[in-house]
């Protein structure tokens, strides 16, 4: 086995590691405003906060996702290693009360956000963040093959969020 | 050694730095004795100024040059020899340190020119010894062995040039005998061919022709011409004369006025280097360089007289005495020591010389007196030889060739004479007897033919006519006019189409051609053409002198096999069971209309796409409406939505476009999905097909498949539907992604007693182009189905990407 594929399965190793550490990576912490909406997210070491267009404020914990997390209806910051460079980062604020369990498939509602970021390695502050948000949004469990999933419906809103200070 | 290292060693008290810097570049012996030196001759007082020191006593050195005059000592700073200390005074100024350094100078360099005269000198004279043997050893030896090669050289060429010569003397005589006899033998052959032939060409082409005119030949030549003159004759009367008669009278004939003309329908068709410059070797120079030797009369003092004279208290002027003594003896040893080499040199060269020629007159050279004495020879004898040959060769070549020459001359004289004088005269005689008979034959064949050709001509005209008005009468029907006639008169002819042949036939005879003397055939060629009768007998006869217009006769038919085929026909015509008539026809067989499809077709799975199909109307005649285009497939893997589309009609030369709803069925790319398409006019008559076979590419920004057996569904309760979705082209990837599961019956409804397990549709987080994701939709059947397919449906931002069914 050569050394750049060595090389190369240690740097992938490391990248999931810090998708698994639920670290936000340094180069996307910072305050990011999406001008249009109004809403505001600040990004922190492990964890994050939003602000919507209606000044409300929520903080959440960053965390690794699993299935175990979601379980519980916890509401954080999740991150997971999706290929060699991106991180999968999403925001779930779970409405408990629609929660369903079924034959051992878990699925409820809640305010989602959605974005990816490049977690190569550092490259510099990054300027902005696209991220897709709802408040209506699903998060899916399935306890047999321990998988899930979850994302917003075609009605949910795009957001340009932009660094704002340094 | 600079200063520092100087002062250092001295305030050591010792001199091993010192000894370390000059064992760098002088003798082991020289530490010593500098060590040595300074340790026998501890501090010392200034001495008064002594005399210069004078050399060493060598009669045989004229004196050493005095150098330039260092300017005397002042009085005034010298310190008396102190053992005791004293107060230091307070620091001694500029003009003291330089008088201190001064007088070092001037102690110094008088011991400096006492090193440097003895060993200039020494090194001169061994230098110069050493050279001097080498070139004098040289020379020497290369004058005696010069001359002793010289005397061997001269031996040599005595003996080479009486042997050179007797050799030459006798060699020369032998081949240039030999030699002028051969080159003699041949010139007298030469002269003798050349004079014989010369001589024996007038009379013997006078001899040849005088034979010739003997000869017949005229009177041969006539008579063939005459021969050949009669025979062109007739032949150009036949080839040309004979035709001319027979044309004459066909069309004599076929210019009589028809008398009467019938018709007759006998049937309806049915229609990129190490630089070298600076890598020089240095091999030569370095062994001077590291034995410190001299080289031109340089070398470094080692200090052998060096004794400071003085002592100061003060280090400051200490310091500046020991620089100033320094300097001067280097300066001293500097002016002696190349004055004392240049000196010894040329003494030891001269020396050296003389014992390098002494040694030189002991080698051996006897080699050089025989290597001498054999080039000598050579060259004598070669030159001897090569002059003695070259005499003796022309003395005996000349005799001999001409000797040779001449007897070789009278010998074969004759010979040549005789044979040349043949040669000529049948020459001669062939030429001559050609041209007679050539005279002959040309007037007598032009006078020949024009005698008989005009007979001749006549007579096969005659009988051109003759034989083409026996012709008539034999074979009275002659075609006049014929053509053939399509079904459907629209300049195409097309499968299913029907062709029937008119003509028009001619009775030159004065009686009526009776029907039942007549029949027509026809012979069709190429695939997908049949005669539909093959033979038609006419019923009505043909009047004398009359003609008959016969249409759609022996009618032929074209099927599906021969489009887009060129197929032919040959029509015969029987009078009394004799070929009278023959005539080919030949066309391509086409649709009335073309198709085409517009582009290669594509589809989407589960979505609709457009198949566009162009319809073209190459007919002469318009196609009459309701125009129909279908499109078609036998396969399941694609589900067209639009079957058919009807036109008005379409103008001759007129081209549509028709587009077809269609939907693919298959998460294949490119499966092979047959396609046709076919056109009809008003009246369901198919006016154009075009088929399509091939791999239609299946493109879909997201593919699904259902993962697992669906069986589960005929035993109701749960059921995992297990999927994979795949984005395979879609860059939007913030755009909101959901799957729609539904379960239908066979009749594309809703199947009921479904239960979703969650939500449905499923909301999912996005994926980038070339990810997957694996998941599940689980489901609750309160009634089990026994068939019907899941239709998974993946909706992109809202707008729906892929349909997949799957059928149980």
């Amino acid at each position: 086995m050569s050394s750049v594929i060595l090389l190369r399965r240690l740097v992938f190793g490391l990248l999931v590691l810090c998708g698994a550490c639920g670290k936000i990576p340094s180069d996307y912490r910072g305050n990011f405003v999406d001008s249009q909406s109004g809403f505001s997210v600040e990004l922190r070491g492990n964890r994050g906060i939003w602000q919507r267009p209606d000044g409300s404020r929520e903080e959440f914990t960053a965390r690794a996702a699993s299935v175990e997390e979601l379980l519980q209806g916890k509401a954080a910051v999740y991150l997971r290693s999706v290929g060699e460079r991106d991180l999968e980062v999403f925001w779930v604020r779970p409405e408990i009360e629609t929660r369903q369990e079924e034959y051992g498939f878990v699925a409820y509602q809640g305010e989602v956000l959605y974005s990816r970021f490049d977690s190569s390695g550092s490259q510099g502050k990054v300027g902005s963040i696209q991220a897709r948000y709802c408040e209506r949004g699903q998060i899916l469990i399935d306890q047999v093959t321990k998988t899930f999933n979850g994302g917003c419906p075609a009605q949910s809103r795009l957001l340009e969020l932009v660094r704002v200070g340094k | 050694m600079n200063r520092l290292e100087w002062q250092r060693a001295k305030r050591w008290g010792t001199w091993s730095v010192l000894a370390l810097q000059v064992v760098q570049g002088i003798s082991g012996s020289f530490i010593v004795s500098s060590q040595r030196a300074f340790a026998e001759e501890p501090s010392r007082s200034r001495p008064e100024r002594p005399d210069r020191p004078g050399r060493p006593d060598r009669p045989d050195r004229p004196g050493v040059p005095t150098p330039p005059p260092v300017p005397p000592p002042s009085p005034s700073p010298v310190t008396p020899p102190s053992s005791q200390p004293s107060t230091p005074p307070a620091g001694p100024s500029a003009s003291e340190i330089e008088q201190a350094r001064r007088d070092g100078q001037y102690d110094g360099e008088p011991d400096g020119q006492r090193e440097g005269r003895e060993r200039g000198w020494e090194n001169g004279l061994q230098e110069g010894r050493r050279d001097g043997r080498r070139a004098g050893y040289d020379r020497c030896l290369a004058e005696r062995r010069q001359a002793i090669y010289d005397q061997g050289y001269a031996e040599g060429w005595r003996v080479g040039q009486s042997e050179g010569r007797a050799d030459g003397d006798r060699r020369g005589a032998l081949d240039g005998q030999e030699q002028g006899r051969s080159a003699g033998s041949n010139d007298g052959d030469r002269r003798a061919s050349a004079d014989a032939t010369q001589a024996s060409e007038a009379p013997a082409r006078e001899q040849g022709r005088r034979e010739a005119d003997a000869t017949d030949a005229i009177a041969r030549g006539t008579l063939a011409g005459t021969q050949a003159g009669e025979a062109r004759a007739r032949k150009t009367a036949v080839d040309s004369d004979y035709p001319k008669g027979r044309e004459s009278y066909r069309a004599e004939r076929f210019a009589e006025p028809i008398q009467q003309e019938v018709e007759e329908r006998m049937s309806e068709g049915s229609s990129v280097t190490i630089s070298r410059t600076l890598v020089r070797s240095d091999s030569a120079a370095m062994p001077t360089l590291l034995d410190h030797r001299v080289q031109g009369g340089y070398a470094s003092p080692d200090y052998r007289y060096a004794r400071e004279r003085r002592r100061y208290a003060d280090s400051s002027l200490q310091n500046a005495y020991s620089d100033g003594y320094r300097s001067g003896y280097r300066s001293g040893f500097d002016s002696a020591f190349s004055f004392e080499y240049r000196r010894g040199e040329q003494v030891g060269r001269q020396q050296g010389r003389d014992e390098g020629c002494r040694e030189a007159q002991w080698v051996d050279i006897r080699g050089d007196f025989l290597r001498g004495r054999q080039e000598g020879q050579r060259r004598a004898y070669q030159e001897s030889y090569d002059e003695a040959y070259r005499l003796a060769y022309r003395l005996a070549y000349q005799p001999a060739f001409e000797h040779a020459s001449d007897s070789t001359y009278r010998d074969r004289y004759s010979g040549y004479y005789q044979a040349a004088f043949e040669r000529f005269r049948v020459e001669a005689y062939s030429s001559r007897v050609e041209e007679l008979y050539q005279a002959g034959f040309s007037q007598a064949e032009k006078a020949r033919f024009s005698e008989v050709y005009p007979g001749f001509a006549a007579q096969e005209y005659q009988r051109g006519v003759s034989d083409e008005r026996q012709e008539f009468a034999q074979r009275p029907i002659r075609f006049i006019d014929s053509g053939s006639r399509e079904q459907f008169q629209d300049g195409v002819i097309e499968p299913g189409e029907s062709v029937a042949f008119w003509f028009v036939m001619r009775n030159f005879s004065d009686q009526s051609v009776s029907a039942s003397d007549l029949r027509f055939e026809v012979e069709t060629s190429g695939k997908g053409i049949v005669a539909l009768r093959g033979v038609d007998i006419p019923k009505k006869a043909i009047p004398s002198r009359g003609a008959i217009r016969v249409t759609s006769a022996v009618p032929i038919l074209v099927s599906e096999a021969a489009l887009n085929q060129k197929v032919g026909a040959t029509l015969r015509v029987y009078w009394r069971g004799t070929l009278v008539a023959t005539r080919a026809y030949s066309f391509t067989v086409q649709n009335r209309a073309t198709l085409e499809f517009v582009e290669k077709p594509i589809l989407r799975e589960g979505l609709e796409t457009q198949i566009r199909v162009r319809i073209r109307n190459q007919s002469s005649q318009p196609i009459q409406g309701p125009v129909r285009v279908e499109l078609r497939s036998n396969s399941r893997l694609v589900e067209l939505t639009d079957v058919s589309v009807d036109l008005e009609g379409l103008a001759p030369g007129e081209s549509r476009e028709v587009a077809f709803r269609a939907i693919g069925r298959s998460d294949q790319d490119q499966p092979e999905i047959p396609l046709a398409a076919m056109a009809s006019d008003g009246a369901r008559r198919r006016v154009a097909i075009r088929d399509f076979s091939g791999a239609v590419p299946i493109l879909n920004d997201y593919r699904i498949h259902a993962l697992g057996d669906l069986s589960a569904v005929k035993s109701g309760g749960l059921v995992r539907f297990q999927y994979r979705l795949r984005n395979v082209s879609s860059r939007l990837l913030f755009g909101s992604l959901e799957v729609h599961a539904r379960l239908l019956d066979d009749s594309g409804q809703l199947l009921s007693g479904v239960r979703w397990i969650g939500f449905n549709p499923q909301f999912l987080l996005p994926l980038e182009q070339g990810e997957e994701v694996a998941f599940v939709i689980p489901a609750f059947l309160t009634t089990p189905a026994s068939s019907g397919k899941l239709e998974l449906e993946v909706r992109e931002s809202g707008v729906p990407v892929v349909i997949h069914q799957v059928q149980f």
